[in-house]
């Protein structure tokens, strides 16, 4: 590997993996609360990119920055309403359930938000526009570095350290934990528990819209059935990490994204075996992931 | 009424029999039926199969489609490439298909199935999606890798599709209707308490995921000779998600559910197949709204039953399934063990026993002893590490330094199933029975190192099975009689009251046949009357089984009353033991109790609370 | 019991007798993705199907009836696939055209053969296709028909001496190219300097496109589709193989629709088609104005196999004078046809014989006529 493409390869990985720290996040922080493999997450990730699409393309006939801004907003709402309508009219009523019943209506969500988007929008790929700039910031030898890359990492630390703020050291993020630990003892002690849920599912999907626009920007391209891959990925990175905690989705996020840039470069053929392998061997040997805390059932 | 049983496999028989002549004539007039029935087989196959894996067992496999995969790619590989070109092979490439489905499931399971839950659905995801992998890659020299393998002979037809899925289904019916299926609910129910009631809860979560990925295999099989040509791509994890919405659609526990859901999804898709766009759509929503308005499924845990259904018309099928006069023929009780306390031997004694959690020294040098026959009191405030200790002696947790002798053989290192057959149960401070299953099903799970009936008795139901449930049955309904028990055999352990679900997990605890019973807390939440019958309970129970018992309780009446002597622990040690009075007036127990300033001499039993 | 049973067996008649009765049209099946991760070709070649069926229709049809087109969606699933064939024979079709993809394809034609009813795929291009049987055609070319031309235009006319090859290992359509190609490659002296996968549905195929980059390759040949290749077009530039020759398989087709204003991606794409939109054959002209009319859109390749697999269904079931299964089989077999991607005639394996047209790239980004190989 010569050092030049050592370098982009380092890039390009630290790109996706802090991608997937964002989706990865959304996942942690819902199952952390109410134990939900939110399936729909990822989709969440797919519909972030059609309204900025949308906004640019139909909505603004100049892509100037100012519209932009009101994309990215309005993605960004959008995503956190349709994320606290799916928990108040899917998940809700099912929180007492088998947690097996949540889980096939989160598919049940997934599945729909695919397939209204192909209504909508069709099953071919459009292409996306370019939302950030992505100017080269220096080349080695014949390959530029772009800042795209560069301000997608930013732009997910420094929202990732505002969120580990925002848990630990407010009081909204105290109820949170609260809700997480123990969701009986929460109510009794006066936390509204269903706004702070929906606090949760609005902050994972807000951070799932801002993932959105970085993912479909390098990818280029916007498609219904653009969300599940990159969903399942990160779900994998918070599992990684370990579920239901925030540095652990974000460090699971990074090696998820680091691992599978650098397999595809060795070995692209075997690129889902090591990275779903690597997880498998994760979890059997420290079961509550890399940075999870583990639970001991009291007897 | 007499050869009730004989009657209803022979309705059973007919009622199968009609049904696959009806079917069959409509599959012969119609490729497209025959076509449609033979994808209901699999279809209901991997349901059903998945059921078992997660209705029954209760983990969450995301993996299934996995295990297809491997059934049909060796069962294909084998015809096309192996075996000569007959269909006569057909049988023995679904058998094959079907072994290395399940050797697979075998070597993801013994690492996988020690997580629980949700980790254990993360690790069959992550199979499911190696497993293509390889088939495209290591594998592609067999299998044709991504080009995809074609040429299968196409020899799956309706007739032996047909045979297959009964077989299948009524293999996995006989399972559930077993001890083994009993052992897998109750893991389902509480894992802690299965455990502790005998059952292997590591062997049997192998043994049924084993057992659920060989049935997907055969599934797989007749997939490949169905299509006559395969490729990875289709085992994806939405298939594997196809395959989950059909058992918690039909019931997640229901094998009716798993066959009711297999045909009606398959037939639900192939009839809206001109509503291109909004087919899926409606699919979705139908999720949707079906999980929140029935989270468990069409039916729940139900199962249909031929012979119930005519009994509704024909009064002559009406039985008494449960008669004891009639089972007395012929039955082979549980074993109930005989133990041979070596003289000047203690029954249990534990030495130096101590055990660390992190910094935590939970319990520390903890030295009991119990003789034959005795009944011991173990008290302490709260926080003194009682139920620590009573962990420690059954194998939950594995102490950090001593020893615990039974019998004068050391018990340290044994998993709490194994101490339940050395000889120790126990019962919960908070009751952790098997709630959905019945009373009698609750004792029947404890007699699992008692019986000797294999999996291929089950399946075969041979007469060694029949013996062997009905002397389960009737020395059941014995221990419960001992309890005054005997007519609430038939109710679900959670509609019981709370003092009989307290009495019932004792039964449980006696029935795997123990020297040693550990009762922990057993008077919590009784009143006085109710504690009162217990202390009578207790003394009768260590004469009529012969037990030597240790309890936690805090009611000091109880422990005063019915106790030879006592023990107190406090932070993790043993500070006091003695008969009743000794106790009462031991000034470090009450120190202990009422704190050190305390000039109140009362004794302890005015400090319970 | 007794009326009852008359009444059924006089409903029975009637409906017999009214089936026997609507017996004036040609009822074709057509079996295609509709939906689903592939439907992007499903409905293209539908869109040419329905344009032939429309055009023959208008000129009074086959044997005088007009033809009774039926869809079936099979998602692109074998088992669907195959269900919802038995569902049109069901229907009581004459003929099938499709389905689309590789594997559904051999699944349904498997069936297909066993009653030999006559059946044509647009566009699954894996030999093992019609090994099922002699009822079973196809109006596409092989993969390792163009992935050899393709090697060999490599190394003629772009003076190629090394090469990279790009393909996805999970897809038949891809894999097969890759083999023949890496097999013509090391035939005619083309050194093949790195070998990646790149697995459809990513949305990074960086890494990959680093290796091969630090392999200095004289070309690149991308065994790829159209959505991926747009993917994974700047990615290449960004990875310094801007000027590198990029050679592909007729999946590239509609590439140019997918890069939109990025036109320079395409300054160094070539690739093999059996259809070009500058063709100079007047069928190919008339399919293209016509189509362009009707459906507001220049038509891509699989819209033009779609239209010439109808058209020689249509062809065969006129020159056999009538329906029967075998006589259509017959003149499918003496197929001569010019279509929209050529002059077509079938060999012994009921694959078409046809040229391979090379497309590359204008300025503009418009696609334009690179060369033309004739069998």
């Amino acid at each position: 590997m010569k050092p030049a493409t050592f370098l982009i390869t380092f890039i390009n990985g630290l790109q996706l993996g802090s991608v997937y720290a964002l989706i990865a996040l959304g996942y942690t922080m819902v199952y952390g609360i109410v134990k939900l493999i939110n399936f729909a997450h990822g989709d969440i990730l797919m519909v972030g990119s059609y309204v900025v699409l949308f906004m640019l393309t139909t909505v603004f006939a100049a892509q100037t920055l100012l519209a932009k801004i009101i994309a990215v907003a309005a993605a960004i709402i959008f995503c956190v309403v349709l994320g606290i309508v799916i928990d108040r009219v899917a998940y809700t009523p099912l929180r007492s359930a088998p947690r097996i019943s949540a889980l096939i209506t989160a598919i049940g969500v997934s599945l729909a938000l695919q397939i209204i988007a192909q209504l909508i929008f069709g099953s071919e790929q459009i292409k996306f526009p370019a939302v950030i700039i992505n100017e080269t910031i220096f080349k080695i030898g014949k390959k530029p570095v772009k800042s795209l890359p560069i301000i997608t990492c930013i732009v997910s630390v420094v929202l990732m350290l505002l969120l580990n703020l925002f848990v630990n050291k407010t009081k909204p993020g105290r109820a949170m934990r609260a809700v997480s630990e123990d969701m009986g003892a929460a109510k009794l002690m006066g936390i509204n528990v269903n706004n702070t849920i929906s606090l949760t599912f609005a902050i994972g999907c807000s951070l799932a819209a801002v993932g959105s626009v970085f993912y479909a920007q390098k990818v280029g391209y916007v498609k219904p059935l653009m969300g599940s891959l990159p969903g399942i990925k990160a779900f994998i990175a918070a599992v990684f990490g370990g579920i239901g905690s925030i540095p652990g989705a974000v460090l699971g996020g990074f090696v998820i994204g680091m691992l599978e840039t650098f397999v595809n470069y060795f070995a692209s053929e075997y690129v889902d075996a090591v990275v779903y392998g690597l997880l498998i061997v994760v979890l059997l040997v420290r079961p509550a992931g890399i940075l999870g805390k583990p639970m001991r059932e009291k007897v | 009424m007499v050869k009730r049983k004989g009657l209803s496999s022979l309705i059973n028989f007919i009622g199968i029999l009609v049904l696959f002549l009806v079917m069959r004539s409509a599959a012969a007039n119609s490729v497209s039926m025959n076509t449609l029935f033979i994808q209901i087989g699999y279809s209901i196959i991997m349901a059903a199969s998945l059921n078992l894996a997660c209705g029954y067992l209760g983990e969450l496999p995301l993996g299934h489609a996995g295990f297809m995969s491997v059934g049909a790619y060796t069962a294909a590989v084998l015809t096309t490439k192996f075996l000569p070109q007959t269909s006569a092979v057909y049988p023995l490439a679904l058998v094959c298909g079907g072994l290395m489905a399940a050797f697979f499931a075998f070597l993801i399971g013994v690492p996988a199935l020690r997580l629980k839950g949700d980790y254990l659905a993360i690790v069959t995801l992550g199979f499911g999606e190696i497993i293509r992998v390889l088939i495209n890659t290591v594998f592609s020299p067999l299998t044709d890798g991504g080009k995809g393998l074609f040429g299968i002979p196409t020899y799956a037809t309706f007739t032996d599709t047909f045979i297959v899925t009964v077989l299948c289904v009524a293999a996995l019916y006989m399972i559930v209707r077993s001890r083994h299926g009993r052992a897998t609910i109750a893991i389902r129910e509480n894992d802690i308490a299965a455990e502790s009631s005998g059952v292997n809860v590591a062997n049997y979560k192998i043994r049924m995921f084993v057992i659920s990925a060989f049935f997907a295999g055969i599934a797989g099989g007749i997939y490949a000779h169905q299509l006559g040509v395969l490729t990875a791509a289709k085992f994806d994890f939405n298939r594997s998600i196809d395959y989950l919405v059909m058992v918690v659609f039909g019931g997640m526990g229901s094998l009716t559910g798993s066959i009711f859901a297999g045909s009606a999804l398959t037939i639900v898709q192939y009839l809206m197949a001109s509503l291109v766009e909004y087919r899926q759509l409606a699919y979705a929503l139908l999720l949707i709204v079906m999980m929140i308005f029935r989270p468990k499924g069409i039916f729940g845990r139900w199962e249909f039953s031929l012979t119930r259904l005519l009994a509704r018309f024909i009064p002559a099928l009406r039985g008494e399934p449960k008669n004891i006069d009639r089972l007395n023929a012929e039955a082979v009780r549980p074993d109930i063990p005989v133990y041979e306390v070596p003289a000047d031997t203690p029954v249990l004694r534990t030495s130096h026993l101590g055990i660390r959690f992190g910094g935590l020294q939970a319990a520390d040098n903890v030295e009991l002893s119990l003789s034959e026959g005795e009944i011991v009191g173990l008290i302490g405030p709260n926080g003194a590490g009682k139920t620590t200790v009573f962990n420690m002696l059954t194998g939950v947790y594995q102490p950090t330094d001593g020893d615990i002798r039974f019998l004068g053989r050391s018990i340290v290192g044994m998993k709490p199933c194994e101490i339940a057959a050395v000889g120790i149960t126990r019962t919960f401070q908070n009751i952790r029975l098997f709630k959905s299953m019945t009373v009698l099903e609750n004792i029947e799970v404890a007699f699992q190192t008692r019986m000797h009936d294999n999996l291929a008795d089950a399946l075969l139901r041979t007469k060694r099975f029949r013996r062997a449930e009905r002397g389960a049955r009737q020395r059941a309904l014995e221990i419960l009689s001992v309890f005054g028990m005997q007519d609430m055999a038939d109710q679900r352990a959670d509609s019981l009251p709370y003092g009989m679900q307290r009495r019932l997990e004792i039964c449980r605890a006696l029935a795997a046949g123990p020297k040693v019973l550990l009762l922990d807390e057993p008077a919590a939440g009784m009143n006085p009357t109710e504690t009162h019958e217990l202390m009578e309970t207790i003394r009768v129970i260590r004469d009529r089984f012969g037990v030597t018992i240790l309890l936690i309780e805090h009611d000091m009446k109880l422990v005063m009353g019915i106790c030879e002597r006592i023990y107190v622990l406090n932070y993790g040690s043993v500070i006091a033991e003695g008969t009743p009075d000794e106790i009462r007036n031991n000034p470090e127990v009450i120190t202990a109790y009422l704190g050190k300033n305390n000039p109140v001499n009362e004794g302890v039993g005015g400090a319970t609370c | 019991m007794k009326k009852i049973l008359v009444a059924a067996l006089a409903l029975v008649m009637l409906m017999t007798a009214c089936c026997a009765v609507a017996e004036d049209t040609v009822k074709i099946g057509g079996l295609s993705p509709l939906t689903g991760a592939v439907a992007v070709y499903g409905l293209a070649v539908q869109a040419g199907v329905d344009y032939a069926v429309d055009e023959i229709n208008a000129n009074g049809g086959v044997l005088g009836k007009q033809i009774e087109f039926v869809w079936r969606d099979d998602q692109g699933d074998p088992a669907y696939a195959v269900s919802m064939y038995n569902q049109l024979v069901g229907e009581g079709i004459d003929a099938l055209v499709g389905a689309v993809t590789t594997a559904p394809t051999i699944a349904v034609f498997n069936e297909a053969a066993k009653t030999g009813i006559p059946a044509i795929t647009a566009s699954a291009s894996a030999y093992e296709v019609t090994n099922a049987g002699n009822n079973v055609f196809r109006a596409c070319f092989l993969d390792p028909y163009q992935a050899g031309i393709a090697a060999q235009f490599c190394k003629d006319n772009l003076g190629a001496e090394t090469v990279a090859i790009l393909y996805d290992n999970a897809n038949d359509y891809t894999l097969g190219l890759y083999e023949a190609f890496t097999a013509k490659a090391a035939e005619i002296g083309l050194e093949v300097v790195a070998v990646e996968v790149g697995v459809a549905g990513q949305a990074d195929y960086s890494a990959q496109i680093g290796k091969i980059a630090d392999a200095e390759p004289d070309v690149i040949y991308a065994a790829e589709y159209a959505q991926e290749l747009a993917i994974m077009l700047p990615q290449m530039f960004d990875a310094g193989l801007d000027e590198t020759p990029l050679v592909g398989p007729d999946g590239f087709s509609g590439v140019d629709s997918q890069v939109g204003d990025d036109v320079g991606l395409l300054a160094n794409c070539y690739y093999t088609s059996a259809f070009s939109l500058n063709s100079t054959s007047d069928v190919a002209k008339a399919f293209i104005e016509g189509f362009t009319a009707k459906t507001g859109a220049a038509p891509t390749l699989f819209n033009a196999l779609g239209y010439d697999a109808m058209k020689i269904m249509a062809q065969a079931i006129e020159n056999a004078g009538s329906t029967e299964k075998e006589a259509i089989v017959a003149a499918l077999d003496a197929t001569d046809i010019e279509g929209a991607t050529g002059h077509m005639t079938f060999d012994d394996h009921n694959d078409p014989i046809k040229s391979v047209f090379v497309i590359s790239f204008s300025d503009e980004g418009k696609e334009q006529l690179e060369t033309v190989v004739n069998p």
